[in-house]
């Protein structure tokens, strides 16, 4: 993945968003980590609405990490109005979750995820995870023009 | 009006004896007018006309006399014989209206009955109606509880692993970034810490493997069971001191693929996990019965107690603790459930020391399924087979 390119999670466990960072610190991913801890939160920053006006700190993501049990607004709300939005629809987002409810994965396929993976109980387990989306980011060829 | 005309007869009848007493009165007065203008002898010898009259007259009374009589009598009787005859009529007139009435009667008493019957029907048939609609209700009820049960399961299984995984992270953690401050204790306990957070997880892949059995709809696809059985042993990878085997050929059999793979992976991985001898074999084998085929895993293993057959299969059991042998107790449940589901039985056989035989029943493929006939998805994973051409 090229290491510019800036990431955005969407977590609300406050653990499950340090196990996020402490596997990118171990896998040496440089990419910039922003945290949204509920969809509405994330459209915010998508958007650059309020609290994220300042496109220097909100940077439009070239990955999207998401959770899908959220409050406000949940995971697959989310996708629905990403995938409606023609600004957006095009950022890849890998769903990361601990359900494995097919109607979640037949769901959120449906709504063109890039990738459904389930959150290991282990952490080096995660750890393996996370290179190997990187690994994947590296290979795959990303929509340039980010806008 | 009519009876004005009256027949002359009767009259006549009531008279006849006086009618011929003047008829012959009449007669003879005239044959004695005659006799008087000549002398009876000279009369009789030159004229013998008025003798003549006299004596028709007198026999024509008579002869009318006696008709008249004779009519009476025949009319008498003529009345006579209507009379009874209509008293006859009037009787059976009587008695065929004494029938009617019984009959109208019996056919009111008879709709009275119909009606009451009919009325304790219309009853019965409310009853009926009202059980039907309050059995409907109750089965109702017991499917939604069902739902919410398996949906209660879910949930909450699904919600106890998020802070679970925390746990398990945060313990990792913590070994991790101290490793060298902790003592062999400290990371004994860390390292029992982990353990305990996998069979949790265990655990609770359990209940949710089990709940998700009863919330879907299994798929029914025909299968080359030996085939998946060989897979299934393959991904086991068993130790060499044990020598896993197919007997014969396994047969085909319309199943749910991940469901078939379940019930073997654990009937088999209980054999190897609970063998507790230190060389044997295990294995698995058909046989055919009525409509069905019978499965069997055999051990040659240590075998289980007769009294433990029933408690193997509910939830949670185990018969060692769990630190001596990393079990969940929910594989045998899951089994259960999994064959039950596809309308078969489950059963165990054992001889304590000698080994155990579990034997599942398997519905066989219907004649109109042959081999080319393949349906790869059905029921609860067609709406996945759709998005999986779909992604195509």
């Amino acid at each position: 993945m090229r290491r510019e390119i800036p990431i955005l999670l969407v977590e609300d466990d406050m653990v499950d968003v340090k196990t996020v960072q402490r596997a990118f610190k171990q896998s040496k991913i440089g990419n910039p980590l922003y945290v949204t801890h509920n969809g509405e939160e994330a459209l915010a920053f998508l958007r650059h609405e309020e609290p994220y006006s300042d496109p220097d700190e909100a940077p439009r993501p070239g990955l999207i990490l998401l959770d899908l049990n959220m409050p406000v607004l949940n995971g697959i709300e989310f996708l629905q109005i990403l995938k409606e939005d023609e600004s957006l629809r095009r950022i890849p987002v890998i769903v990361l979750t601990t359900s494995r409810d097919e109607t979640d994965l037949v769901r959120t396929y449906n709504l063109s995820v890039a990738g459904y993976i389930l959150k290991p109980v282990d952490f080096p387990q995660f750890v393996d995870v996370v290179k190997t989306i990187d690994l994947y980011w590296s290979l795959s060829e990303m929509v340039p023009c980010l806008v | 009006m009519f009876h004005r005309f009256r027949d002359p007869l009767p009259l006549l009848r009531k008279y006849s004896a006086a009618t011929a007493l003047l008829l012959s009165l009449a007669a003879t007065a005239a044959g004695w007018r005659i006799s008087t203008q000549h002398a009876l002898s000279d009369a009789l010898d030159r004229d013998p006309a008025p003798w003549l009259v006299l004596g028709f007259g007198t026999a024509a009374s008579f002869l009318l006399f006696a008709a008249v009589r004779l009519q009476a009598a025949q009319s008498q009787s003529a009345h006579a014989l209507a009379k009874r005859l209509s008293a006859s009529f009037r009787q059976s007139e009587d008695s065929l209206r004494k029938a009617r009435d019984e009959l109208q009667w019996n056919v009111q008493r008879r709709m009275d009955e119909l009606s009451l019957t009919n009325q304790v029907l219309q009853e019965e048939i409310g009853r009926r109606i009202q059980a039907e609609v309050l059995l409907e209700n109750k089965i109702n009820q017991l499917n939604q509880v069902n739902a919410d049960l398996n949906d209660f399961a879910y949930i909450v299984s699904h919600d106890l692993r998020a802070p679970l995984r925390a746990i398990g992270s945060l313990a990792h953690w913590v070994y991790e970034d101290n490793a060298a401050a902790l003592n062999e204790e400290g990371r004994e306990n860390l390292e029992t810490l982990s353990g305990r957070v996998r069979r949790m997880d265990a655990l609770i892949n359990g209940i949710l493997e089990y709940s998700r059995i009863g919330r879907l709809e299994p798929g029914r696809e025909v299968l080359d069971s030996h085939k998946v059985c060989r897979e299934v042993i393959e991904s086991l990878a068993p130790p060499e001191n044990i020598a896993v085997r197919i007997v014969g050929t396994l047969p085909q059999i319309e199943y749910d693929r991940t469901h078939l793979e379940q019930v073997l992976q654990n009937l088999l991985g209980n054999a190897i996990k609970h063998f507790g001898k230190p060389t044997g074999e295990i294995t698995v084998s058909a046989t055919e019965s009525i409509g069905a085929w019978e499965f069997c895993v055999r051990d040659t293993g240590v075998g289980i107690e007769e009294k433990h057959f029933e408690r193997i299969f509910k939830i949670f059991q185990t018969l060692k603790p769990r630190d001596q042998v990393e079990a969940s107790g929910i594989g045998l449940t899951i089994v259960k459930a999994i064959v039950e589901k596809h309308g078969g039985k489950v059963r165990v056989e054992s001889t304590p020391g000698q080994g155990a035989a579990f034997y599942f029943t398997a519905p066989k493929v219907l004649a109109s399924q042959g081999n080319d006939d393949f349906p790869t998805f059905a029921g609860g994973n067609a709406e996945l087979a759709h998005t999986a051409t779909e992604m195509n």
